[in-house]
């Protein structure tokens, strides 16, 4: 539901307003709020946001303007109350004094006051990485570049320097790390143990990560390289840094590697570093349909819980066999969600945060349901005309670039993703609705209640039309990230939404229902 | 008690002083923008675009297409065109900056009163100490340089931020320009 507060010619400081944006959220029943002046370009972006009522849009530039989102069943007189509430302070300088700022200015300053630390996170805007990355570079220390928006001559070039000097330059675009058992960006909290991960994806090193974690074993570092490591230009110069690295960590037994198929020569060079070195690699080259064969040190996985499973027996020195299907367990709990669908209820929707999770499900899916159609799609033919709207079977990657304009990513902000769960649930061809749900740091405090709203008034709509969506969703997080996985489950087991226990079982389970 | 009377007063406009240097360190300006603004990189380039290629309608365009955009009470888009302006002032010399002040026409009525106030100042000149000792510290690498800097970033909420975004934003036009 959505209201919209416009209050006439009403001025507030812009740091009493940002305040305010967050303490609405807080009001008991508000999903999501946004507190802004109502110009034409905000009412604009308000607009295709979703966010503006027919009140809202006749609010002037000299307007406050103050949007919100509530759960159906909450009070929305009591939540204008409690907004008015907050926008009634008497306002003081009392508290205002001026702040004391120790933070190092620069690099130089930086590495003195902590002269033991290696590594540095960069998160500048991207044109001025390099200047930064090389003063970093040259005072030895090692780096992970969260920033985007760096052109591929300075990553090479920032990359080469840390190759001569046995450094790591991580990214750019690399938002998950966990070095030392520290989680960097976005990342969960894993048991330290035997295992180093290297990998182009940061939700592809989340779901190895975890699931390594969920099987009782740990790892020793999760490398994240950025999504052009491994492509031509680059050739793997981090990818082929961090195995030399791993190599010589004694704590690091087996090598598991992530990444989407890389330039042909790249992944001749990488194998060939690989084959040179003493220790097993398990590798996922996710949504190659290249057949490649185990040999000598290399272990090939086809799907993120095979690379994490098959790094584990290897680890143990066991056989692994991975697995092709659906475990049987969950046939009979598929076959009763089926039989709650309707004849017209033909589709699954899969609304995804995490980028390789979406390809992942789709790769699984692909051909088993006859093409699924994205706003990621390689193949053109299956890549939808408009984001916006779904078509037959669609998966869609909310953390493209294209969602995230202006706003919070969905795997910190749920406002997009519950909006477009909604959408679906109202098409009454929909027979199951997917989704993806991360854990640890970076992402939602609790995600769980930030999406349930949306889950329950997706419910509430099939209802009414007689209808029943199956809700399946797998959890990319351990019992030892900040939001707690059992926690995270029970709110949404208690919703009823069938929790898988990694993405690509999801994804089975998914074309158990469809197609039976 | 003492009483001012203002009723002679004059207003003193004092003039903006012209930079003119080979090429401009736009380091000490970055090492303060680390967050994400409102105003996007990629809206940041068209801009630059415009006012490099002296098109009045394009950068008119990018200028309507800023205005009154982002949170606060000056939204984060009036504050990239007040720092923009601010430092064009300064860097006028050059033909592009000299053409982009002759020319910038803005709605003012698709902003709220507090910010149209503040982009008027702007466009002829009325420069606040802080910006205006911003950019001539970084520009003439001044060592007060960092004083000035911390303290626009801190203004507002992101306002310092945002006016700091369009300096910088100038400086790199000025020193594309000098290249040329």
């Amino acid at each position: 539901m959505l209201a919209n507060l416009v209050k006439k010619n009403f001025y507030r400081d812009s740091v009493f307003l940002m305040a305010l944006s967050n303490k609405v959220k807080s009001i008991d029943g508000v999903i999501d709020s946004s507190v802004m002046m109502a110009t034409d370009a905000n009412k604009k972006l308000l607009t295709e946001t979703g966010f503006i009522t027919y009140e809202g849009a006749s609010a002037l530039p000299n307007d406050l303007l103050i949007c919100l989102s509530y759960n159906a069943q909450a009070d929305i007189k009591k939540i204008m109350a409690g907004v008015e509430n907050m926008l009634d302070v008497t306002v003081s300088r009392e508290n205002a004094r001026s702040r004391v700022y120790e933070n190092p200015k620069n690099i130089e300053e930086a590495v003195e006051l902590q002269p033991d630390s290696n590594i540095a996170v960069i998160s500048i805007p991207g044109q001025y990485v390099r200047y930064q990355s090389e003063k970093l570079l040259k005072k030895g220390v090692n780096q992970m570049i969260f920033s985007d928006n760096i052109s591929l001559e300075d990553e090479i070039h920032l990359k080469k320097i840390g190759v001569e000097k046995n450094l790591l330059v991580l990214g750019p675009d690399c938002g998950t790390a966990i070095i030392n058992g520290v989680p960097l960006g976005f990342a969960n909290v894993v048991r330290s143990g035997s295992i180093g991960v290297v990998a182009a994806s940061g939700t592809g090193t989340q779901e190895v990560a975890t699931i390594i974690h969920k099987n009782g074993e740990g790892i020793t570092q999760a490398i994240g390289l950025g999504g052009r490591d491994l492509k031509k230009d680059v050739g793997g110069l981090m990818a082929i840094e961090s195995i030399k690295m791993l190599e010589n960590d004694p704590a690091t037994k087996v090598i598991c590697i992530v990444s989407k198929p890389p330039a042909s020569e790249v992944e001749e060079k990488v194998l060939g570093t690989i084959k040179n070195c003493k220790k097993p690699f398990v590798i996922i080259f996710l949504g190659s349909k290249t057949k490649r064969n185990d040999s000598g040190n290399l272990f090939f996985a086809a799907t993120l819980e095979d690379a994490a499973l098959k790094s584990i027996a290897v680890l143990k020195n066991k056989k692994y066999a991975p697995k092709k299907k659906l475990p049987k367990k969950f046939f009979g709990l598929a076959s009763k969600e089926r039989k709650k669908h309707s004849k017209n209820q033909k589709y699954v929707r899969g609304l995804f945060s995490g980028g390789t999770l979406c390809d992942e499900a789709m790769f699984v899916l692909e051909d088993s349901l006859g093409g699924v159609y994205s706003n990621i799609a390689v193949n053109p033919d299956l890549k939808l005309i408009d984001r916006n709207i779904s078509y037959k079977n669609s998966f869609i990657d909310l953390g493209d670039d294209e969602f995230t304009r202006g706003v919070p990513h969905p795997m910190i902000d749920f406002t997009t993703r519950n909006k477009r769960m909604i959408q679906e649930a109202k098409d009454k061809e929909v027979a199951v609705i997917f989704f993806d749900m991360v854990l640890g740091y970076g992402a939602h405090s609790d995600p769980a209640n930030a999406i349930l709203p949306a889950i329950i008034e997706s419910q509430k709509i099939a209802k009414k039309q007689k209808r029943h969506i199956t809700f399946i969703t797998s959890i990319c997080g351990t019992d030892l990230d900040p939001q707690g996985f059992n926690k995270q489950k029970e709110i949404l087991e208690n919703a009823g939404v069938i929790i898988l226990p990694s993405n690509v079982t999801a994804a089975k389970f998914v074309e158990r229902i469809i197609n039976g | 008690m003492v009483t001012v009377d203002v009723k002679h007063s004059k207003r003193w406009n004092s003039s903006v002083k012209k930079i003119c240097v080979g090429e401009l360190d736009t380091s000490a300006v970055s090492y303060y923008l680390k967050r994400h603004s409102f105003v996007k990189t990629s809206l940041i380039e068209k801009f630059k675009f415009a006012v490099k290629s002296q098109n009045k309608e394009l950068f008119n365009y990018n200028v309507a297409t800023v205005l009154g955009l982002g949170f606060g009470l000056t939204p984060s888009g009036d504050d990239f065109l007040v720092g923009f302006l601010s430092a064009s002032h300064f860097f006028s010399e050059l033909q592009p900056f000299n053409f982009f002040l002759k020319n910038i026409k803005i709605d003012y009525t698709k902003t709220n009163f507090i910010s149209a106030e503040y982009l008027r100042y702007a466009v002829v000149g009325r420069i606040s100490e802080v910006i205006a000792n911003t950019v001539i510290s970084v520009s003439e690498k001044k060592s007060d340089a960092s004083f000035w800097l911390t303290n626009l970033v801190n203004i507002g909420a992101t306002s310092g931020y945002d006016t700091l975004l369009g300096i910088l934003t100038a400086m790199e036009i000025y020193n594309a320009c000098k290249s040329c």
